[in-house]
């Protein structure tokens, strides 16, 4: 297992430097001048030359990139062009707002679609309709944008349980429309999967055999059947992660809350590039390591499978 | 595989037909495809139209489904997205299948260097969430139709090509190809004439599946405002513009909203479906 662990870890870096590469190039195409659009019009050419040099904008792509990546494997992400704040420190400022928020919205969502994927499992199992199937697609269709304005509406302001939107003091009632309707939004798929890997095990002879020995429905279903498809389960909450990461940065945009998410939005917009750089390095690390954990947890979920 | 293609094919017409979902889902498909093809006919007004007298109006008389911020009519303006979301969708989809099923392909068939560098490259891709890859690249070439086509294009193939590489890894031993290589049918023709075929169905599948994620990313990008501009009536960018009006007019927001997740609830349906259909041990219909 360790051995297995360091080789992932290792097998992580060349992907980063991948993808920093990548970006990089991305960033590099950029049509019109960064600069002049961060001076403004009144710069005089002299002004906009030094920013240039100061900023390293008149040397090659791959001056560039092996300055940016000597900062940056020294945890230096650079200044924004914008404020001038170290990068790095706005990341670790914003963290804790997009981290609740997606924490708030993996938990609800798996328990919510874990609940959900079950009832409908056993209900089809004893022969119901297709009826669920329909309404977890329809439910997988409505975008995530689109649910939080729906939440905003009828929450803030039809309702107005809620604040409409923004961080105020920070507290949980600002979180509580974003991470719902994120937490709604992932749990639908969490439902279909669950949905069908219950189907898929209730069909099984050992759970015959249980029915049969006259043990209770409800010892069957979660002591037998559920434990055996959360196998499947957390393998596919792994790939939900990914949906999470870009729902949150959606979110965070819809709700004006001040995460890593909304960072890179603006930063998208202001052109500053060490921010987007930076934000799309940190969903990267973010990525690579939570599929690493829930490889692990794969693995502790399911006995039969080894790694080495 | 035990029986030949027209078995296959007239096989899975018939399910499809069965299946009350699919049927749905071409229904939808169908009716969005005619909107897009026959919106100047359909559209009560040219969807640029402005009428600063009659603002903001709720759904009613003259205007079914209300109008906007510039008196312009809701119901022309979601009939000409569908020309937006449908075009995008398809575009995106034609780029992206045939650069994934390529490459999937020879990947599969070569193995190898070849395989090994194209994976790792897939691998590579996918490390970025597919929706932020695609807004790198709108900030890289500058919003437009152009970048929203090759944006999306660029993001769906690593997905295809992984895809198309198991299948053609499963297939390459096969006797058929044995034989057609025997027979000294050339490496080109192998690939597309003998192997492509057989990893059809399992394409059909995700380009369906790929046009519902196209159209739900281009309402993502066009919202952030990186995707269509204004005033193309994109249905993402009329869900931005309408979002400050949002405790005035809330119809400016839920009619494109509900007509984005209609489009991608019929393609779902559709490619449910044609998974049913084609692809019975995948199904997750018991019986």
């Amino acid at each position: 297992m360790t051995a297995y662990i360091v080789r992932r870890l290792a097998l992580m870096v060349p992907l980063l430097v991948g993808v920093s590469l990548v970006t990089f190039t991305l960033l590099y195409l950029v049509p019109g001048d960064p600069v002049q659009s961060l001076v403004g019009e009144r710069a005089t050419p002299q002004m906009v030359e030094s920013i240039r040099r100061e900023l390293g904008l008149d040397l090659p792509l791959h001056l560039r990139y092996g300055r940016w990546l000597a900062r940056t494997v020294r945890g230096d992400l650079g200044r924004s062009w914008a404020t001038h704040r170290p990068v790095m420190v706005s990341l670790i400022d914003r963290f804790p707002i997009t981290l609740k928020l997606s924490v708030l919205a993996f938990a609800l969502s798996t328990l919510l679609g874990v609940t959900v994927g079950v009832a409908t499992a056993v209900r089809e199992e004893a022969g119901g309709d297709h009826l669920a199937r329909w309404a977890l697609l329809g439910g997988q269709s409505v975008p995530i944008i689109y649910l939080c304005l729906v939440f905003m509406y009828v929450f803030g302001v039809w309702l107005r349980l809620t604040p409409v939107s923004g961080l105020g003091d920070g507290s949980i009632r600002y979180f509580l429309l974003p991470a719902g309707a994120l937490g709604l939004y992932t749990s639908v798929y969490k439902a279909r999967m669950t949905r069908s890997a219950m189907l898929e095990v209730l069909r099984q002879d050992y759970i015959r055999t249980a029915r049969a020995k006259g043990l209770s429905e409800r010892v069957v279903i979660y002591r037998h059947a559920l434990k055996n498809a959360m196998v499947t389960v957390v393998t596919v909450l792994g790939a939900g992660l990914s949906a999470l990461l870009v729902g949150s940065v959606l979110t965070e945009t819809v709700f004006g809350l001040p995460g890593i998410g909304k960072l890179q939005i603006d930063g998208v917009y202001a052109r500053d590039f060490p921010v987007v750089m930076g934000c799309f390095l940190f969903q990267a690390v973010v990525l690579s390591f939570t599929n690493l954990a829930m490889d692990m947890a794969y693995a502790w979920a399911n006995p039969r499978i080894r790694f080495d | 595989m035990g029986y030949g293609m027209d078995g296959l094919w007239a096989r899975a017409r018939r399910r499809l037909g069965r299946n009350r979902g699919a049927r749905a889902g071409l229904v939808i498909v169908g009716t969005l495809a005619v909107a897009a093809l026959l919106a100047p006919v359909l559209a009560p007004q040219p969807p640029g139209r402005m009428d600063l007298d009659r603002v903001l109006l709720p759904p009613g008389p003259g205007h079914p489904l209300g109008t906007d911020y510039f008196g312009r009519d809701m119901l022309s303006r979601l009939i000409y997205g569908a020309r937006v979301s449908l075009t995008v969708g398809v575009v995106a989809q034609s780029l992206s299948a045939t650069v994934g099923v390529t490459l999937g392909l020879v990947a599969g068939y070569c193995g190898g260097w070849t395989d090994l560098v194209i994976m790792r490259l897939v691998e590579l891709m996918l490390c970025f969430p597919d929706l932020l890859l695609a807004v790198g690249l709108t900030v890289a070439l500058g919003p437009g139709p152009y970048t929203l086509f090759l944006a999306l294009g660029l993001v769906g193939w690593p997905g295809m090509a992984r895809l198309v590489r198991g299948e053609a890894l499963a297939l390459r031993d096969r006797e058929f190809l044995e034989a057609a290589r025997a027979t000294g049918t050339g490496p080109v023709r192998v690939l597309w004439g003998h192997l492509f075929p057989n990893c059809l169905s399992p394409v059909i599948i995700a380009v369906t599946g790929g046009m519902a994620a196209c159209i739900m990313a281009e309402a993502s990008l066009s919202f952030l405002g990186l995707g269509a501009q204004p005033p193309t009536p994109s249905w993402g960018s009329m869900l931005n513009l309408g979002r400050p009006y949002l405790h005035l007019a809330p119809h400016l927001v839920i009619f494109p909203g509900l007509a984005i997740a209609l489009a991608v609830f019929g393609f779902n349906l559709l490619g449910d479906g044609l998974r049913d259909a084609l692809d019975p041990r995948r199904s997750d219909f018991p019986g």
